[in-house]
């Protein structure tokens, strides 16, 4: 007459396994929590032509080209580039979205007296300028296949845009964007753990497969270095402001976009190239704007100073 | 004295639904349970009707003399020392965390053998939607067991059979499908040009990247958080989809899935789906 405390004990086990079953259910939250991004006003002041109407033929070969190299620059320009990033990295949808420093918006404005050379730069002198310190890399010739094919694509790109004009949605939207309050490191590293690390890592180095980055590294070795655009405080939280986490762009604060920009920027990247003997030097001859925490120090630490090589 | 048998036994009901050890060598097709006819594709909707599990965990559930969810602290320490006397007692059950024999024979508490639905080597049913288990991340298969035992993620099969694992089990799992080898993956029928487009180039018009861009070239996954898509099942993946869209499932970090998947209309969704499940596997040995 084993059977009745059998069945006594197992239902009590099973009553306590079956436990986790009904602790806490969530309540399902309907889809539409999710907030719908903040669109930028203006709308885009040129709408590129679609991939599929890339021509057929040799220049069209050269545009199809220019956007492989653009969206996976490691494997298209290797002898240029010298950290896994791609320009697809910072000018999402192949360089064609508004509000992410597209092609269209760029072609039509060069050649362009440039303060930071102090010249006037055609556009491949411009591409040239992303492959030394975006890509941490060097500056292919100018008559070379990556640099020709870079400019057909934005060429076909801008076809029919006004020659000379800022267009909307041109660069980064940083026109009056502005920090509400100063920029905060440790509120920015809250942001970073919120609302950046799930796709780029607790340590800002991305995510790679099979050697290749899914998700670009922000900081360190294999990022930009200290002479790119992005790590101006300005161009970077307009960037993130307009377009990160990545589809829900918008969606920060202002104030998130500021803290969380001034917390990437304020990581060691490879040196600037053009370093003048000391990081001193170095700031005063080309990072002498708030926009640039290169020779402040942060934490303790003199940003530039252990510049990862 | 009368030899104890298993229609005595309270478990006696599951066990005739549960295949035997020795049904992991048969052919899928000789297995008893789940019986193929009766079986429903992977659906998140709670309009579906569930399969042989749900109706086998109530009738376990039934058995509990404790109906009420809570159990306090005494009640668990006199279940502790059940579980222990009645493991003594019961030849069949299963060691609490020995993934394998869970997978082939259930937990011996209400969770079905996961080899009915995701196969013996874990590669799943593609006829049916049920996913591949092997090889993936095994953070991100432990926080689906946890987000359907915690309603995070609806599914009416497998809310039941997650809830009836304890969070030892759960953990044990999600290790041991992660650790199997990728199953050959035979080729889908050719995917139609506009789910490769979307997948691979998105509608940034709607704010939409390409899947590929989180998921991976290939969709072959990335870390813990972003599962690969390449070669599931056409109808999980677009399961999966609507299940956002509709809110059934709601654990994606950042809601992510469900933004992108608000904006997909039933076409893309079928057409997305077919290009991922048409994608090979990465090569044995790559590191996904």
């Amino acid at each position: 007459m084993k059977s009745l405390p059998i069945a006594l004990l197992g239902a009590l086990m099973l009553a306590a396994c079956s436990h986790p079953a009904t602790e806490t259910p969530a309540a399902a939250k309907p889809a539409a929590a999710a907030s719908a991004p903040t669109k930028n006003k203006a709308p885009p002041g040129f709408t590129p032509p679609a991939e599929a109407d890339i021509p057929a033929g040799p220049l069209g070969d050269e545009i199809r080209l220019g956007r492989a190299i653009f969206t996976d620059t490691p494997t298209q320009a290797h002898d240029y580039v010298g950290n896994g990033l791609s320009c697809s990295n910072c000018h999402l949808d192949a360089g064609r979205l508004a509000n992410s420093a597209p092609l269209w918006g760029a072609w039509g404005m060069y050649p362009q007296y440039r303060k930071k050379n102090g010249r006037v730069n055609s556009f491949g002198e411009r591409l040239q300028g992303c492959f030394r310190f975006s890509m941490n890399g060097k500056a292919p010739p100018l008559d070379s296949d990556v640099i020709v094919a870079l400019e057909s694509y934005a060429w076909w790109m801008s076809k029919g845009a006004p020659n000379g004009v800022k267009l909307a949605g041109a660069g980064y939207p940083k026109q009056g964007f502005k920090p509400p309050q100063p920029t905060d490191y440790a509120r920015g590293a809250a942001v970073y753990a919120k609302d950046c690390a799930l796709c780029h890592g607790d340590d800002g180095q991305g995510q790679q497969v099979n050697g290749r980055n899914v998700f670009p590294p922000l900081w360190g070795p294999q990022s930009f270095n200290w002479g790119a655009g992005m790590h101006e405080l300005d161009n970077a939280a307009a960037f993130i402001k307009a377009n990160m986490p990545l589809s829900r762009g918008g969606t920060l604060s202002d104030q998130d976009a500021w803290d969380v920009a001034m917390y990437m920027d304020a990581h060691e990247r490879p040196q600037d190239p053009r370093y003048a003997g000391d990081v001193a030097a170095t700031r005063a001859k080309y990072h002498d704007t708030p926009m640039s925490l290169y020779g402040t120090t942060v934490n303790g630490h003199l940003l530039g100073s252990g510049a990862a090589k | 004295m009368r030899k104890r048998q298993p229609a005595s036994h309270p478990l006696s009901s599951m066990r005739e639904r549960v295949p035997d050890l020795q049904a992991q060598d048969a052919p899928a097709e000789q297995r008893s349970w789940p019986r193929r006819g009766e079986r429903q594709g992977w659906r998140e909707s709670g309009r579906e009707r569930a399969c042989g599990q749900r109706e086998m965990s109530r009738q376990v559930r039934a058995l509990s003399p404790n109906p009420s969810p809570a159990s306090g602290r005494g009640e668990t320490r006199l279940s502790l020392a059940a579980l222990l006397l009645v493991l003594t007692l019961i030849p069949f059950a299963a060691n609490a965390t020995d993934a394998a024999v869970i997978t082939r024979q259930g937990n011996g508490k209400g969770a079905a053998p996961c080899m009915a639905c995701h196969g013996v080597d874990g590669g799943g049913m593609a006829i049916n939607g049920y996913p591949r288990l092997a090889g993936l991340d095994a953070a991100y298969l432990q926080k689906q067991l946890d987000d359907f035992a915690n309603g995070s993620r609806a599914n009416p099969v497998m809310q039941p059979n997650a809830s009836a694992l304890s969070e030892d089990e759960r953990a044990a799992l999600a290790k041991y499908y992660s650790a199997l080898p990728l199953p050959a993956h035979p080729a889908a029928a050719r995917p139609d040009a506009g789910g490769e487009r979307l997948a691979t180039h998105g509608d940034w018009s709607r704010g939409l990247p390409a899947c590929t861009q989180c998921h991976a070239p290939g969709g072959v996954g990335v870390g813990a958080n972003f599962p690969p898509l390449a070669g599931q099942p056409a109808a999980y993946i677009a399961a999966q989809l609507r299940a956002w869209q509709q809110g059934a499932r709601h654990n994606d970090p950042l809601q992510l899935m469900r933004h992108v998947a608000q904006q997909l209309t039933p076409q893309e969704i079928d057409a997305v789906a077919g290009w991922f499940a048409a994608q090979p596997l990465p090569a044995k040995g790559s590191a996904p």
